[in-house]
């Protein structure tokens, strides 16, 4: 009877389940089929984009400009086809770059897709550094520097470029540079930059969480870096100033500090001060992780820049990667609740008090740098100049510079991190009209009178430059729009 | 053999078929209580929920749908029912013991289930993009709390 009611009891208990079973599955999750493999270290764009057509489209279209009058500050790639000079729009930069490259041609850019294009057409004093220019603006620049060692750097931009398969020489970044090809994982490919620039602050790329990784992949070339210099002045290497900074604070200090502290850093001659100094470019990555609030608000530079949208029926990152003003603040309006409209209002606000006091504080260091200029020649007359003033205004100089340079480089107009911006450039008059006191002081000392207003003398620096006898562009100018420059 | 004897047993199984007979008609015939228990309004009973309910019932697209299609696991029968006990029974000593805070906020697991239920919905429309990331933390007013926020003009 027992073995009877066990048994009955197996076959009733496998029944329930196999009754039961059904209703406690789900269906498997849909995957979408995948008809193209990507092979390893495919660099040609159109490959990848077999399988990811969508993304693919959405990145070539960098090719093309939006229309005119949606960036105020940001124009150059507009459906208008004028290139803005960056020189003609903030003069006093034509004075203090004078010297190289940055105060012969410096224009606002062009979409991604134009990025080596743009070198190309550029004037070639730009490019004098060598090879090492390419690290930014080509998929083969990681095999390039495998391949060539310290050679890359330093060899003529153009021998570098040629080691390029012909088809792919106007190619600007592409998928390999940001995505692994088996998955669309984030992947870093610039490891001989940004790697060993985290690791200097104890950053471990691969511990990093995906929404950190869509801040870092931009990071391998958004970001200020430094070409150190042999005694022949050639370029031996490339790396990020992050040394004295860590995650999420890197501050201008820390750079310049990094930047003032080797001779090597230094790469070209300030013409108006004959100073040798260093140079920082584009520092968005340091400057918006630098607790902006939407840093820590946890937004990724692809959150704003690459929001998602709907293509057909597929919610994608937008790979057309631009400003979000250009892009009707599709990205704000995620999370923000505001009308585009009061949201670009509030955007152009920040901007316009960021352009101010870097307006104020370009044509103080520039003042600062003609000052210097008179206190060369009345030292190269052979009248003696005080040099404890002189070393105090020359480290103040120095300082002013960095800062006015830093904020000026960065492409948000101080929106990446607006309280940052004007505590930089306010640091930066503060230094830049300490050092003019000091050298109007020597000035006097030694019997040279100084006008009210010092001459920046600025057509000479921005009219007939390089090989295209480039001209100055006055209506280009951007004249403070807080309406107090003119004080001064 | 139970002391209850074969009669016992066959009362006691007699009984036990009534008393689910009973259950089964309350909960799926007429009265249709475990259908009613699916319905917001049956969630929003709970006085504490109420601004949840009020947010929901002025929401967008997802009026149309209910509480547990968002906040119940829905992949399959037995899972939906296993929770639905546990989510309730943990709501009801929760509630009469008096222990419902003022903010009221998603426990980890229940953000699980509801962006699974987002996912299983809008399959096609992420299915090219990570889903590991909350989708409220963009579409906010989704969200109980931040429904129905005006736009400035």
């Amino acid at each position: 009877m027992r073995g009877k009611t066990v048994c009955n009891t197996v076959v009733g208990v496998a029944l329930a389940a196999f009754l039961c079973l059904p209703y406690a599955c789900s269906p498997p999750k849909p995957e979408p089929v995948k008809t193209v493999t990507i092979p390893d270290g495919e660099i040609d764009p159109a490959v990848w984009g077999k399988a990811y057509p969508e993304e693919y489209e959405t990145w070539k279209m960098t090719e093309e400009p939006t229309a005119a009058g949606k960036s105020k500050y940001k124009r150059g790639f507009d459906a208008d086809r004028i290139t803005y000079d960056k020189l003609a729009e903030f003069p006093y930069m034509a004075l203090l770059f004078n010297g190289w490259g940055f105060g012969v041609e410096y224009n606002e850019p062009r979409g991604h897709a134009y990025m080596l294009r743009d070198q190309l057409e550029v004037d070639a004093t730009r490019l004098k550094a060598g090879g090492v220019c390419l690290s930014c603006k080509t998929p083969y620049a990681p095999l390039l520097v495998k391949e060539m060692g310290v050679e890359y750097y330093k060899l003529p931009f153009k021998d570098v470029l040629n080691k390029i398969p012909e088809q792919f020489r106007t190619l600007g970044v592409t998928c390999i540079d940001c995505h692994n090809n088996k998955d669309m994982g984030l992947n870093l490919s610039r490891g001989f930059t940004l790697v060993p620039a985290l690791e200097s602050m104890g950053v471990d790329w691969h511990k990093l969480s995906r929404q950190e990784m869509r801040t870092v992949v931009c990071a391998q070339c958004h970001v200020t870096y430094s070409i150190p210099k042999n005694a022949e002045m050639q370029s031996v290497g490339l790396f990020f100033p992050w040394q004295n900074g860590k995650w999420g604070g890197i501050t201008v200090e820390d750079v310049i500090k990094k930047l003032r502290s080797d001779e090597s850093f230094k790469e070209w001659k300030q013409t108006v001060t004959g100073f040798k100094l260093a140079f920082i470019r584009h520092p968005e990555f340091e400057f918006f992780s630098n607790n902006s609030v939407h840093w820590r608000a946890g937004a990724a530079c692809a959150d704003c820049h690459m929001p998602y949208t709907k293509i057909g029926v597929h919610k994608i990152s937008d790979h057309r990667v631009m400003s979000p003003l250009k892009n009707d603040m599709k990205a704000c309006i995620q999370c923000h609740t505001e009308t585009p409209d009061w949201l670009r209002q509030q955007v152009i606000a920040i901007q316009d008090r960021t352009a101010s006091l870097q307006i104020r504080a370009g044509n103080a260091t520039a003042t600062t740098a003609k000052l210097f200029e008179a206190v060369h020649k009345v030292r190269d007359a052979g009248k003696p100049i005080d040099t404890a003033l002189y070393d105090k205004a020359r480290d103040y100089y120095e300082e002013a510079f960095y800062r006015s340079l830093f904020i000026g480089a960065e492409n948000s107009m101080g929106f990446h991190n607006p309280t940052e911006a004007l505590r930089v450039l306010g640091d930066s008059i503060a230094f830049a009209v300490k050092a003019e006191a000091y050298l109007r002081q020597i000035l006097t000392k030694a019997g040279v009178d100084v006008p009210l207003r010092v001459d920046l003398e600025l057509s000479k620096y921005l009219e007939g430059r390089g090989a295209k006898k480039l001209p100055g562009h006055p209506e280009m100018e951007f004249k403070d729009p807080m309406g107090v420059q003119e004080q001064f | 053999m139970g002391h209850a004897g074969n009669g016992g047993v066959r009362l006691f199984v007699a009984l036990g078929l009534v008393v689910v007979g009973v259950g089964l008609f309350l909960a799926l015939g007429p009265p249709r209580l475990l259908a009613k228990s699916e319905t917001p309004d049956f969630c929003a009973s709970c006085h504490v929920m109420e601004a949840q309910y009020e947010a929901w019932f002025h929401q967008g697209a997802h009026k149309r749908i209910r509480c547990v299609d968002c906040h119940l696991p829905n992949d399959n029968m037995a899972s939906h029912y296993v929770w639905k006990s546990i989510d309730g029974m943990k709501d009801v000593v929760v509630f009469h013991s008096g222990q419902v805070p003022d903010d009221i906020r998603i426990s980890g697991h229940g953000q699980a289930v509801v962006q699974a239920n987002c996912i299983r919905c809008h399959e096609t429309a992420v299915e090219m993009i990570n889903q590991g990331r909350f989708c409220w933390e963009c579409h906010r007013r989704v969200m109980h709390k931040q429904t129905g926020v005006s736009f400035t003009r």
